[in-house]
C-alpha cells in the first residue's frame, strides 16, 4: 500500500480536485494506494511516502520533505498524471 | 447553481480583479462575508497561481470556516482572458467556491472533476454569448 499526498493551498480545493484522479490511476494501474488531500501548512512528509502537487507549492515543499515531491502541472489531465505516476512507480522499485 | 451566480466577460482582466468579480458574485448571493474575498486574494499572493490548475481554468477559493455563510459556487467566463502569471494563461473559465467546512464541497469538486475532463471545455465556454449559455454548458444536468 502506497500512502499518497494531494498538497494544495488550504487542502481542500485543487488537492481534492488531484486526490480523484490521482486514486483513478492507481485504481486503473492496479496499484494499491490510498490518497489523501493535505494543505500545504501542515504537510510535513511524514505520514505519507509520496507528494504530488502544484509547480509552485511543491518548491516550498521540496525544501522541506524528504520524500519525492512530484509536480503536476495540469491537475485534471488524466494523462499527465498517468505519466508522473508510473514514473514515480518505476523509479520506486529502482531502489 | 443559480444564474445569478454566473457573470460574462469580454475584457482582460487582472487575477486580482477577476478573483474579487467572482467573489462578489458569492457575496452578493448571501453565501459569504467580504472577508472571504481578501482571502481568496490573499492565498494567491501566499502560494502562488497555482489556482490556475488547467490551461485556461482557475478555480479561487479560500478556507472553509467562519468567512462562509453557506456552500456556493461562483462562475466567471472571460473571453479576452485573466492573466494569473501562470503556464496556464490565459485564464478563460474561473470558479470560486466556499464551504462550511472541508468534506461539504465533496459532490462538488468530483462534479467539476467530471466536468474539465472534457478536454474542449475551454472552448465550448468561449462560444457562449450569454449566461444562459454559460449556465447549460456548466450545470445544467448537474448538480453544481
Amino acid at each position: 500500500m502506497i500512502n499518497v499526498q494531494a498538497i494544495c493551498g488550504f487542502g481542500v480545493g485543487s488537492s481534492t480536485l488531484l486526490r480523484i484522479k490521482l486514486q483513478k490511476v492507481f485504481d486503473e494501474l492496479g496499484v494499491e494506494a490510498k490518497v489523501t488531500t493535505n494543505d500545504v501548512t501542515s504537510a510535513t512528509g511524514n505520514d505519507c511516502d509520496v507528494i504530488f502537487t502544484s509547480e509552485e507549492l511543491g518548491e516550498m515543499l521540496k525544501q522541506r520533505v524528504k520524500i519525492p515531491v512530484i509536480i503536476v502541472k495540469n491537475f485534471v489531465d488524466s494523462n499527465e498524471i498517468k505519466t508522473k505516476v508510473t514514473e514515480y512507480l518505476e523509479n520506486r522499485t529502482e531502489v | 447553481m443559480k444564474k445569478s451566480n454566473i457573470a460574462l466577460f469580454d475584457q482582460l482582466l487582472s487575477w486580482k480583479q477577476a478573483v474579487k468579480a467572482v467573489g462578489n458574485l458569492l457575496l452578493e448571493n448571501g453565501s459569504i462575508y467580504p472577508e472571504y474575498i481578501d482571502s481568496m486574494v490573499r492565498a494567491v499572493e501566499e502560494f502562488g497561481p497555482y489556482i490556475a490548475i488547467a490551461p485556461g481554468i482557475a478555480i479561487a477559493h479560500a478556507k472553509p470556516g467562519s468567512e462562509v455563510k453557506k456552500e456556493d459556487v461562483a462562475l466567471i467566463v472571460d473571453k479576452k482572458g485573466i492573466e494569473f502569471n501562470s503556464k496556464n494563461d490565459p485564464i478563460h473559465v474561473l470558479f470560486a467556491f466556499c464551504t462550511t467546512d472541508a468534506d461539504h464541497h465533496m459532490k462538488f469538486i468530483s462534479d467539476l472533476a467530471g466536468l474539465l475532463s472534457d478536454d474542449n471545455i475551454v472552448d465550448k465556454a468561449l462560444e457562449c454569448e450569454s449566461k444562459e449559455d454559460i449556465y447549460k454548458l456548466f450545470f445544467e444536468r448537474r448538480t453544481l
